[in-house]
């Protein structure tokens, strides 16, 4: 009996073993691609294309120093049908900015809402490509209080014409930029300025506190607001929102497929998943990596005064 | 509605057969009862309750062996010994047993066996109820020791059992927990030292139906998922199914785990008392009224648990420590009683409520106040119908609530998420004659997942999605010889949400060549209808979701072997083997940022997954040492779109933006998968005072994904910060093996005369093992990004009890 029960233990696990492989945990090939960098923008002129090449992890990423020079760079408006309206407008190489490039043709063409463009790279033998459907524009109807205290029940607050885009709805990123003059303030001044909640949880050792001028929310739907009776929406701004007392600038930004793919992957990746899993980000460019989008935009000013004090 | 009235008439049709199946198996019943004179070699039967002489709770797993004996009550010659296991009710039924004598012996891990010898008329139906004593009770000036025994049902394909006393004896964080209990089984894992979730054979926690008396449990967890919600001193009975579990379960891909609390001391009053770092705890228990053969026609239990953090908080604050909560506390409460309607029925309501409570004010101008617990309440009634036929009817209500939320800056934001679910549950167990026992059951009912949003004063999302459900199932356990088993069933399965209708074929088998070996094999087709969007980090957000029109339910097969045997005097060793599929797996889409106006099918992602790897478990369950030794290879794989970069799909064109469907790709290890993993659990009685207990662990190091490259994007319009993108293969390394060792020890005595008491001292992670839990990579200002590690554990962490029972 023992050598019977042996035999089928055997071949249970060998069973078990076989069609389990092996490990899954494989480090698969990934590839030292070349990053595209490009933000088009609705009705204004063609935007500068930056390329580089993804760093090792063991060096400091340093755009210039891993900048791809020397490449031919051609951006296409396309037809419906994918062909090319116009000419190409080429890009050449900046003087001043290692792999930044720049329209040739000046002033550049502006970027036609809800039309496709396309980018063509040609770097050495390597050939990128990526497609943006640029968002339609959207206006600003209306603004109410645009100068306010701090925290008042009367909150900032935008009406709009929705942007739109094909086969679905809009997804929007607000950010909200600091007026204040960063170059003459120092940073102790400029620590003075933070609202509560931000000065709490800053932390001068981690972090330079410029890189709160700009703050921007998590993408939002354009379902998350109703739509009034003459077809627009109101958007408020949440106290949430505001890094600094004194002028902040909003801007409503709609965004193409490419950024709304790259941003939301890229906030998953800073850590929106299971500890120690990072997933990459979704990205739109064939042959590279990288982000080449558009998105629509508009911005309005608004003065946000400190409150009394208690 | 069309579809709902459709699914109530066929459940209502597929009840009817039910109670028919019980009405005609009833007749023969009333034929048998008084036995049939005129055929002098009709066969008899014997059914009963078995029940814990000390306490009167029903055992569940007992073993009842009858076999024929001469008048002077000698054995007989021949190979006549017919044996049952008592149900989840604590009732055996034998049939078809030739008229004569007959020994009795019942039997159960942990007591004395009970005996007695009975004469079976040609015909007749006998009811025998036995009570055993437990081991180290006294009775009659004899203290009573255990036997070596196994527990027929335990030993099933895919089943362990935990017991109750072995919960509160091992080394555990701050709090005895089932779930920590159950992990230590080959096969099951927890994501981390700080999850108690339930990770079985390559399955996610959704995958493992949670069932506390017959009541689904839909989030198991207290303090954010560090341990399990179940108080150790309500509970008589923990059993898992790993896999390949019988049609009298579903709903779920992987493992059933179904708690039973204790009914409550039938015999007289008890209580205790238990004081932890982390949590004290209550209970009492006892009978109450009586009938007229003078024993009780009831029984109660409440046990109570809250955490005893506050002194500890108010001190911390004030120290002025940054970062403690207003408020943090649990509870938990349990309650049964139990009702002798007759001899022939039993009634019982069980209720649960538990609760968490995290008020934390974070930061200047913020804080956040979390909310979440469970209500379960289920109302029992078992019948027997006649000797052969045992029924029990379940009414259950599950309730899930949670409501964080919070004011940060100004802005308010809150979620309600609330899970309802109201069921009916029917099972029958018809043993028609010694070659059969025909099981059958259904369960409807309905489920109410609603979840609303509010954030700056405005609602944001509002879902309210519900189903009616329904399933039913009959399965037949063939005994063509003493030797083969074989155990067939078809369970169906019906979702009003998606209009799905699902058939489960379930069918394992056993051969005994003698009574020290079994080896088993077994397969099943499962269904899961539900998904629970979770964080290993925090629990209190959980969100079920179900299938609906465009998410057909997730599907899978088992395929599992085992060999059981005893392999010396107290020794079991039990080898299984498995393989899963896991197909059409539905979960919410990681990447979607905001689910505002998007349908929705739209909201999740499609995948797949494997698991195979064998399971070996070595147990020595008497003398002073007492433990196990478990092994497991149990590799996982997952593939979803977008997640393998090397299997990555082209880019989709612009105005595709659902990049979740489509090619998934290629496999890749999910967080939880382990190769190896062994663990060893042993307890050592010096005398009847003290007792060592001890766990070591070791298990390979779990994937994490290691970056290979990095680029920045200095020009983005949306932020003064650079955003700073990773390139990884997902998952694809593995982090250092884990390992790790527990010891406690137990001094148990007399306490002034009044009970006894159990004083304890547990050290976790004795040899201050670091392990990790993650890593996670900052960029600073200036050089390259670093890597920083987060500890599982990282210290040596004491735990003192003192457990008072009167």
């Amino acid at each position: 009996m023992p050598r019977l029960a042996t035999l089928v233990v055997l071949l249970g696990l060998a069973f078990a073993g076989g069609l389990a492989g092996c490990d899954y945990a494989n480090p698969n090939d990934v590839r030292q691609e070349i990053v595209v960098e490009s933000y088009q923008v609705a009705g204004q002129r063609l935007a500068p294309v930056r390329l580089t090449r993804a760093a090792p992890l063991t060096v400091d990423f340093d755009p210039d120093a891993f900048a791809v020079r020397g490449a031919e760079v051609r951006i296409d408006r396309l037809d419906d049908n994918g062909n090319p309206v116009d000419a190409p407008v080429l890009y050449a190489e900046s003087d001043e900015a290692p792999g930044v490039y720049l329209p040739v043709q000046t002033p550049a063409p502006r970027v036609v809402p809800l039309a496709t463009y396309r980018l063509r790279v040609e770097a050495g033998e390597e050939r990128l490509t990526a497609l943006t459907l640029v968002p339609d524009t959207l206006s600003l109807v209306r603004a109410e209080n645009t100068v306010g205290e701090y925290q008042s029940p009367d909150q900032p607050a935008f009406t709009v014409t929705p942007s739109r885009y094909p086969g679905r709805q809009a997804f929007y990123i607000f950010t909200v930029e600091s007026l204040l003059d960063f170059e003459t303030l120092s940073e102790d001044e400029l620590l003075a300025e933070l609202t509560p909640f931000v000065l709490d949880v800053f932390d001068e050792d981690e972090g330079d506190v410029t890189e709160l001028r700009i703050g921007s929310s998590p993408i939002l739907n354009q379902s998350n607001y109703d739509t009034n009776s003459d077809g627009t929406v109101t958007i408020g701004v949440p106290w949430l929102a505001i890094a600094f007392f004194g002028p902040n600038r909003v801007r409503i930004n709609a965004l193409d497929d490419n950024l709304y793919d790259f941003i939301r992957s890229e906030s998953v990746q800073q850590g929106g998943q299971s500890p120690g899993e990072i997933p990459n980000v979704l990205d739109r460019v064939d042959g590279g990596t990288g982000i080449f989008g558009s998105y629509a935009t508009i911005a309005h000013d608004v003065e946000v005064q400190r409150p009394p004090s208690p | 509605m069309f579809a709902r009235r459709r699914l109530l008439a066929r459940l209502a049709r597929l009840l009817g057969v039910v109670a028919l199946g019980a009405f005609l198996a009833a007749a023969p019943r009333r034929a048998h009862a008084q036995g049939d004179p005129a055929d002098a070699a009709a066969p008899a039967a014997l059914s009963g309750y078995v029940s814990d002489a000390a306490t009167g709770e029903t055992l569940i797993g007992a073993n009842v062996l009858v076999r024929p004996v001469a008048e002077d009550g000698r054995a007989v010659d021949g190979d006549d010994l017919r044996g049952a296991a008592t149900n989840t009710s604590g009732y055996y039924t034998l049939t078809g047993l030739a008229p004569g004598r007959y020994a009795v012996r019942a039997t159960y891990v942990g007591y004395a066996a009970a005996t007695d010898t009975l004469a079976l008329a040609p015909g007749a139906t006998r009811r025998l109820d036995l009570a055993l004593a437990p081991e180290g009770f006294e009775t009659e000036a004899v203290v009573v020791t255990a036997e070596a025994q196994d527990r027929e049902d335990a030993r099933d394909l895919g089943v362990t059992r935990v017991e109750a006393q072995d919960i509160t004896r091992l080394p555990s964080v701050l709090e005895p927990d089932v779930f920590r209990a159950l992990q230590l089984l080959p096969g099951v894992k927890a994501a981390s030292d700080y999850s108690s979730g339930l990770y079985i054979r390559g399955g996610t926690p959704d995958q493992t139906l949670i069932l506390l008396d017959n009541t689904t449990v839909y989030n198991p967890t207290h303090f954010f998922g560090f341990f399990s919600t179940f108080n150790p001193d309500a509970i008589k009975d923990v059993r898992l199914y790993k896999g390949g579990f019988p049609a009298e379960y579903g709903g779920r891909l992987g493992s059933v785990v179904s708690i039973f609390n204790k009914d409550g001391n039938r015999n007289e009053t008890k209580g205790g008392l238990s004081v932890g770092l982390l949590a004290s705890r209550a209970f009492i228990e006892g009978p109450y009224g009586k009938g007229d053969d003078g024993t009780a026609r009831g029984s109660y239990m409440l046990a109570v648990r809250r955490s005893t953090l506050e002194p500890l908080l108010a001190l911390l604050r004030s120290q002025e420590v940054d970062g403690i909560p207003d408020g943090f506390y649990f509870y938990d409460v349990n309650a049964k009683i139990g009702f002798d309607a007759g001899p022939d029925d039993r009634l019982s309501l069980a209720g649960y409520a538990g609760q968490d409570v995290l008020a934390l004010p974070f930061a200047e101008d913020a804080v956040v106040d979390i909310r979440y617990g469970n209500r379960t309440l289920s109302l029992g009634w078992t019948h027997l119908f006649s000797s052969t036929l045992f029924s029990t009817f379940t009414a259950t209500g599950s309730r899930y609530l949670s409501t964080p939320e919070g004011d940060i800056a100004g802005t308010a934001f809150g979620q309600r998420n609330q899970v309802t679910d109201l069921s009916l549950k029917a099972d029958v167990e018809y043993v028609p004659n010694e070659r059969h026992a025909v099981r059958a059951g259904a369960w409807g009912g309905r489920l109410l997942f609603e979840i609303s949003e509010t954030f700056d004063g405005n609602d944001t999302f509002d879902q309210r999605i519900g189903s009616l459900y329904g399933s039913a199932y009959v399965e037949d356990t063939f005994t063509p010889s003493p030797q083969w088993e074989v155990r067939a069933g078809l369970r169906l399965n019906a979702f009003e949400s998606g209009s799905y209708w699902r058939l489960a074929p379930r069918l394992s088998v056993e051969y005994r060549p003698d009574p020290a070996w079994r080896l088993q094999a077994g397969y099943g087709r499962y269904y899961q209808f539900l998904t629970l969007d979770t964080s290993e980090f925090f629990t209190g957000f959980d969100e079920w979701l179900m299938v609906a029109d465009g998410v057909p339910p997730a599907y899978g097969d088992q395929f599992v072997l085992g060999v059981k045997t005893r392999v010396a005097e107290g020794w079991q060793l039990d080898v299984e083997s498995y393989v899963r599929t896991m197909r059409g797996l539905f979960e919410v889409d990681p990447f979607l940022p905001d689910r505002a106006g998007v349908a929705y099918a739209q909201t999740f992602r499609f995948g797949e997954g494997v698991a195979a790897g064998g399971e070996v478990y070595l147990q020595r369950t008497e003398g002073p040492l007492t433990g196990a030794v478990g092994y497991a290879f149990a590799p996982t794989g997952r593939r979803f779109p977008g997640v393998n970069l090397a299997d990555a799909a082209p880019p989709s064109p612009p105005g595709t933006i659902n990049t979740s469907s489509g090619d998934v790709g290629g496999y890749y290890a999910p967080r939880y998968d382990r190769l190896h993993d062994v663990t060893v659990n042993a307890g050592y009685s010096f005398n009847e005072a003290w007792r060592l207990t001890g766990i070591f662990a070791f298990a390979t190091g779990q994937p994490f994904t290691e970056p290979r490259f990095q680029y920045s994007l200095p020009g983005t319009p949306f932020s003064a910060a650079t955003p700073n993108v990773l390139v990884a293969p997902f998952n694809g390394q593995r982090l250092p093996n884990y390992h790790r060792l527990d010891l406690g020890v137990a001094k148990s005595g007399r306490f002034f005369g009044l009970g006894t008491y159990e004083a304890q001292l547990q050290v976790i992670n004795v040899y201050s093992r670091r392990n990790i839990w993650f890593f996670f990579y900052e960029f600073p200002d200036d050089g390259p990004p670093e890597r920083t590690e987060v500890p599982q554990i990282p210290v040596p962490i004491p735990n003192l009890s003192l457990t008072l029972k009167f």
